[in-house]
């Protein structure tokens, strides 16, 4: 049960990251590889803040605005040239890893290589029943839960979150009826920024940061994504609470080490026997010649 | 819609059963469903040696799906397929079990298909486009040894006579189509005619002894057809080649002359008919849908002006009279290509390229009569901003236009209905009126409202399609592309209302084809 | 002197990886981020045959690329269903497993080399003795330079000869048109098995020259940047001919060169190379996607 638990909270922060993922890549259809770069960046502007001995809200609040904007940034500078010039998605993804390399080398700039964290000392325990959360667990999962739940409210019935879902499915027909896609890709990376810094908090809170984790984060997040399904805008949490199971049991049984092992046979199997995701689509015919 | 009709297969004329040889590939059950509808119903054929087949039907009725089956494509969703073409018989049944997805030596593949003699054609061309004439024939020759690495390396006298062998036969072949001295060119800088008499050159270099050719007449002008046409009678003759050829109603007339066997798909269902009773029944047709659409049009609308934009007819009705206010739509000189090949525009003898022109005032329909290829989606794509335009000027309520983005032309009133692709699969029906911006739902649509869009038929997505688009408010200028083709006789009848009730705006309406007359 | 041909064997390393990833790059129209896992399967596979096993040279390098070729399977059996994006995320997956198993097949107990601690894990393998042939032993300087250089060569003329071969023109027209070159009847996963075998077995080939070279082989050899900087130098060195990753391994080599003559301190020099390396790519995507040298766009 306990484990259970672990499984479930972990897998709504993998989740968290891997709906940040696909809100750009559902709309756009870019591979977002810079979203890494954000998750490690937003905690180290947090650190430094409440090094600066800012507050909580104000050091938090100021490290996801800079998350936001920094994705937003990506589809200003890069993206929607690119995609104004016609270009392919190849080049889309490698300017993308570009400008994660460019983040993450400036972050070891600036701070150095080593891991950091964000709380001092041993975390505090809460017990509900037989299972034993630390803080961070809890904050964790009730952020996160919270964060979806909204997320999932604005796309089910705000006016923006339908153009969001009709910007998936056909852009070229939304722009006929009159709506600027411009500006709706800039409010898809600004969510995917939103998304991707909460979880990247939330993580940092609990185990720690270093410039390096982004990337890993993030495949673990597209592993989710194509677990979950990447066509449906449910699927990447879905794919994020089966990884987070799946891990925490692997870590359990056998060893931490491990845990890899099993989220890529996870990969590996459904990539061969379902490649379209647990609750993804049959691709139209003219996207599988 | 309903499940098969009773198949029609007509008693084989003296001129056809001359020709017809063994069965080659046959056909039982054949079903194919998309998004839950049927668009292959219980089909049944089977395809002789030597014979010439026209397959036709209306521009959606699954003739490529067909295709992309007997071609090892695309897998059906039942049915049997036999393909005997060298005497060994193989049997393919569907549904297949799941395991035979995941098998890595399964047969039912396009390279498995060609390699027993099943050759195919694409509407647009595929020849290699980073090589030149030559090597995209040479690269068909069957069983190179050079195309093992290995062979490469060690086997160099065995590599270099096969490959001897396949240049001077893919030279021999270009030479047949008078194309000697365009060896060396790359398949981007031959002509459209030129460039579809190789790629089926390359087909049969790889021993295609059935071919399925994709409409190979779009887009060709009088001297390209007539060349295509003359090198598949020769292949027929000569080479003993078996031919299902698909065509647009266009151009059937020129097929059937020497076709053997027709094969009609419409609402899911083939019928097939010897190519005799095919030419009497089109010889007995009525003249074509223009002068019924002549007949729907507003009162009072006279032909104004007849243009021929290369390959295809403009004719603008106007029902006011031509004062001297300024055009609702004007084009001048307007160039698009796609891709590589020149589309909207011609090239004179001297190598300049000519833009189309045309003006539509208030009050005016125009009708845009092409065949497929000759680029009527291309203009009316051009118009609302989806696709680049290489030169030229649109001016649209006076303002220029060629610069703006969709959605700014879509707010100054220009409509766009695009022929297919124009739903939105994941919504409601109500979530599609509501971002269409119409909050009063239309009496047709009121039992589907709370409906997926995917799960609706191909006519009930047209009707909202269309209900989305003309009760919009604040258009002045619709353009629409191929609205006929999924549509009953109610909603054609709410279509021409609707252009009669919008004395200000202006129409261009794009067709598919027409049999040419003068009006 | 000494830097020179210090220069010269490291260029003739990379020439060898960035002409193997070409072929993937180039001619499948397919980005790899793996190659830096193949070519530390070559190191490792080198040290572990020379230190262990007492091979020669030849007999080990022969064995690196046998291993590395199977293991493209990795790669090639997902290239047959995957494309753009998808056979990335594969290839990253791929990449991050390589890593994690030079980083974790280890056990502090035992001996490195054995079947429990393989690679000996963060420590890396040490004490790899330079190239042996029969009875002559390359160990000077000068003698590792010509035997790089000669290796490189003869991957250079192998790479000509099978990419202007009928073979290399099966795999342009894959390149160009997938289904219409099924459609001629041709094999195509065949070819791509093919591709995959030889590029990985050649970035083997560069892992052993290293491995030989600099004596000591870590998994830092499989890391994600390592890869990264190998796509870089076929992207902006160009795809597609022979001259295009010679130019980028050239190109890239130079850029560390540069900054130290610039004079940036040590500690920041790696990181300052390798946001040089973002820079590029993101430029590179801009301004010429087909490289500086190269004739093919990617898709």
């Amino acid at each position: 049960m306990q484990i259970l638990c672990n499984g479930i909270i972990s897998g709504f922060t993998i989740g968290l990251l891997a709906l940040a993922f696909n809100a750009v890549y559902l709309p756009t259809r870019v591979f977002h590889l810079a979203l890494g770069g954000v998750f490690a960046v937003v905690p180290f502007i947090a650190w430094q803040l409440l090094l600066w001995k800012q507050s909580w809200p104000a050091a938090i609040f100021v490290a996801v605005a800079a998350g936001v904007l920094l994705s937003l940034a990506c589809e200003a500078f890069n993206h929607a040239r690119l995609e104004r010039t016609g270009s392919s998605s190849g080049a889309h993804l490698i300017s993308s890893l570009g400008i994660y390399i460019v983040m993450v080398q400036a972050i070891a700039l600036m701070w150095g290589n080593e891991n950091k964290v964000l709380r001092a000392g041993v975390d505090s325990v809460v017990k509900v029943e037989q299972i034993t959360l630390t803080h961070a667990q809890l904050l964790a999962g009730v952020i996160s839960l919270s964060v979806l739940l909204a997320f999932y409210i604005l796309l089910r019935f705000t006016n923006i979150g339908l153009r969001l879902r009709a910007l998936a499915d056909n852009p070229s027909q939304l722009a006929l009826h009159g709506y600027n896609t411009r500006h709706l890709r800039f409010f898809a990376f600004s969510i995917a920024g939103l998304l991707a810094s909460v979880s990247s908090l939330l993580v940092a809170y609990d185990i720690g940061f270093d410039p390096h984790g982004g990337l890993i984060a993030l495949l673990l997040a597209i592993v989710a994504v194509i677990i979950g399904g990447r066509a449906s805008w449910l699927g990447p949490v879905l794919g994020g609470i089966v990884l987070g199971l799946i891990r925490s049991e692997v870590a359990w049984f056998l060893s931490a080490r491990w845990q890899d092992a099993a989220t890529y046979a996870l990969l590996a199997l459904f990539l061969f026997v379902r490649p379209r995701g647990i609750l993804g689509r049959n691709l139209r015919l003219e996207a599988q010649s | 819609m309903n499940s098969a009709q009773p198949q029609t297969h007509d008693v084989a004329g003296p001129a056809s059963s001359s020709k017809a040889g063994r069965v080659l590939m046959s056909v039982e059950g054949l079903r194919k469903d998309f998004g839950g509808q049927p668009v292959l119903d219980n089909i049944e054929l089977s395809l002789h040696e030597g014979e010439i087949v026209l397959l036709q039907g209306v521009n959606g009725s699954a003739k490529t799906t067909l295709l992309n089956i007997l071609t090892g494509n695309l897998a059906p969703d039942a049915g049997t397929i036999h393909l005997s073409v060298n005497g060994n018989e193989e049997v393919f049944h569907f549904p297949r079990r799941s395991w035979q997805d995941m098998n890595v030596f399964d047969r039912f593949t396009p390279e498995h298909f060609a390699c027993k003699g099943v050759g195919r054609e694409w509407q647009d061309i595929r020849l290699f486009s980073s090589q030149n004439l030559r090597d995209n024939l040479a690269v068909a020759a069957p069983r190179h040894v050079g195309e093992n690495p290995l062979a490469v390396l060690f086997r160099r006298e065995a590599v270099k006579e096969n490959e001897h062998h396949a240049c001077s036969e893919a030279s021999v072949a270009l030479d047949k189509l008078g194309l000697h001295d365009r060896e060396g060119s790359s398949a981007d800088k031959v002509s459209l005619g030129q460039a579809k008499r190789a790629a089926i050159a390359r087909a049969v270099q790889a021993g295609a002894r059935i071919l399925f050719l994709d409409e190979p007449l779009a887009g060709l002008d009088e001297a390209g057809t007539e060349q295509v046409l003359e090198m598949l009678k020769d292949l027929a003759d000569r080479q003993r080649l078996t031919l299902v050829i698909v065509e647009h109603v266009f151009n059937v007339s020129k097929i059937l002359e020497f076709a053997t066997s027709a094969w009609t798909l419409k609402n899911g269902s083939l019928s097939v008919e010897s190519a005799a009773t095919v030419k009497m029944q089109l010889a007995g047709l009525s003249i074509g849908p223009v002068a019924e659409i002549q007949k729907r049009l507003p009162p009072g609308a006279v032909l104004a002006q007849k243009t021929s934009l290369n390959g295809a007819d403009l004719l603008i009705f106007s029902r006011n009279k031509r004062t001297d206010d300024p055009p609702l739509l004007e084009v001048k000189e307007l160039v698009v290509y796609r891709g590589n090949r020149l589309v909207l525009g011609s090239r004179d003898e001297l190598g300049n390229i000519h833009g189309i022109s045309f003006a539509l005032h208030r009050g005016d329909t125009g009708l845009m009569l092409a065949a497929n290829g000759h680029g009527k989606t291309t203009l009316a794509e051009s118009l609302a901003g989806l696709v680049k335009i290489a030169s030229g000027q649109i001016r649209f309520d006076g303002v220029p236009i060629e610069q703006m983005p969709v959605w700014e032309r879509a707010v100054r009133g220009l409509l766009f209905l695009p022929a297919r692709n124009h739903t939105f699969a994941d919504l409601s029906v109500a979530e599609s009126l509501k971002l269409a911006g119409i909050n009063d739902c239309p009496q047709s649509l009121k039992l589907l409202l709370h409906r997926r869009v995917s799960q609706l038929s191909l006519g009930e997505k047209q009707r909202l399609a269309f209900e989305c688009a003309l009760r919009k408010k604040n258009y002045i200028l619709g353009v629409l592309d191929e609205p006929f083709s999924a549509l009953d006789g109610a909603n054609v009848q709410a279509l021409f209302e609707h252009i009669q009730n919008a004395k200000d705006c202006a129409f261009l309406i794009c067709l598919p084809n027409q049999i040419r007359q003068e009006i | 002197m000494n830097y020179l041909l210090h220069l010269l064997i490291y260029l003739s390393i990379y020439s060898i990886v960035a002409m193997s990833l070409n072929m993937i790059v180039g001619y499948c129209g397919l980005l790899s981020l793996a190659q830096a896992g193949y070519f530390a399967v070559g190191s490792y596979v080198y040290a572990l045959t020379t230190l262990k096993l007492g091979f020669g040279f030849l007999p080990a390098l022969t064995l690196a690329v046998g291993v590395a070729a199977l293991l493209s399977l990795a790669l090639s059996l997902p290239a047959w269903r995957f494309k753009g994006d998808s056979f990335v995320m594969v290839s990253l997956a791929v990449q991050t497993l390589f890593f994690s198993m030079f980083f974790n097949w280890s056990n502090p107990g035992a001996e490195p080399g054995t079947v429990t601690n393989l690679t000996n894990g963060p420590f890396g393998l040490a004490g790899i003795p330079k190239p042996s042939f029969f009875q002559f032993k390359a160990d000077s300087l000068p003698s590792i330079a010509i035997l790089s250089l000669v290796l490189a060569t003869l991957c250079g003329l192998l790479c000509w000869r099978l990419l202007s071969s009928p073979w290399g023109r099966l795999l342009k027209s894959m390149r160009d048109d997938e289904l219409a070159l099924r459609g001629l009847g041709k094999n195509v996963r065949l070819a791509k098995l093919q591709v995959f075998a030889i590029a990985c077995g050649m970035a083997a080939i560069a892992g052993a020259i290293y491995a030989s070279y600099v004596g000591y082989i870590n998994p830092s050899a499989a890391s994600l940047d390592q890869s990264i900087l190998m796509l870089c130098m076929v992207l902006v060195g160009g795809v597609s001919n022979l001259k295009g990753p010679l130019v980028g391994a050239l190109v890239l080599l130079t850029i560390p060169e540069l900054l130290r003559f610039a004079q940036i301190p040590d500690e920041f020099a790696a990181n300052v190379r390798l946001m040089l390396y973002g820079v590029a790519l993101v430029l590179m995507m801009h301004f010429r996607p087909q490289g500086i040298a190269g004739e093919y766009r990617i898709q």
